[in-house]
């Protein structure tokens, strides 16, 4: 049945705080139905670009083979023989941030609730980086700035939370979104 | 009249002009809502509640996994 989850499965528009999406962000992946052999899957390869092939019943995610892995079977092998089970695969609801801390980087399958499948997300690994850059960064900013505010007598609680209110509203949050943000902070 | 039904009935309720109301965890609608819609907490559906939506106008509800 279809749902929240469903909706977003089809990269359709949503609107809140979170994201981007996974569902927003999967792209198709080769596949061939359990019944192909390897000669099946070599050419669904070859057609797609890709080097992984999902084998599918019913449009259920059952296995998936490596380009490299098919090299080492004869043609007229099941392709039931020769794939690997599928790993966990993600809800087109999780956050791509979500899914590269669980799942981290590579190519994830991503499947509805009810195992169908949707197509696959590539967690970069230059991604991370770029985040951990980014948040070194970031951090080093805000020090320097409290120190510019402060110099070198230590601000109270009160003081650097009014601090980090007024910065993140001159960064262009409203000051509703940067309340709700301090008090995240302080719960978490 | 109450009956289930997929997103592209959806899509088609909302371009003529159907409310849509999330009936999950407010957290979970300010995370991420169907583009317009409104919450109201499931446990919070109630009559008082409901004079919020107009009568005149459909209204689809939805969690996670049903519409």
């Amino acid at each position: 049945m279809d749902g929240k989850v469903d909706w977003m499965a089809y990269g359709l528009p949503v609107e809140g705080e979170d994201g981007p999406f996974v569902g927003q962000q999967v792209q198709p992946v080769a596949t061939c139905e359990v019944g192909a052999t390897v000669a099946d899957a070599r050419r669904a390869l070859e057609e797609s670009g890709e080097d992984l092939l999902v084998v599918v019943a019913e449009g259920l995610a059952v296995g998936q083979v490596e380009a490299d892995e098919l090299t080492q079977h004869a043609e007229e092998e099941p392709l039931l023989d020769v794939m690997s089970p599928v790993p966990s695969t993600y809800r087109p609801s999780v956050t791509v941030e979500a899914l590269a801390e669980d799942g981290g980087d590579g190519r994830h399958l991503v499947t509805t609730s009810d195992g169908r499948l949707l197509g696959a997300v590539t967690i970069e690994a230059h991604d991370h980086e770029h985040d951990h850059d980014r948040f070194e960064r970031d951090l080093t900013e805000l020090m320097a700035a409290i120190g510019e505010r402060f110099g070198d007598r230590e601000p109270s609680e009160d003081e650097l939370r009014g601090f980090l209110r007024e910065r993140l509203v001159s960064e262009g949050r409203s000051e509703e979104e940067a309340d709700r943000f301090l008090g995240e902070m302080q719960t978490g | 009249m109450f009956q289930s039904v997929d997103k592209d009935e959806v899509r088609r309720l909302l371009d003529d002009g159907a409310q849509l109301v999330e009936v999950l965890e407010p957290r979970q609608h300010r995370l991420a809502h169907l583009p317009g819609a409104v919450s109201i907490p499931a446990w919070e559906l109630t009559r008082e509640r409901a004079q919020e939506l107009d009568r005149d106008r459909p209204i689809v509800v939805y969690c996670f996994d049903t519409l």
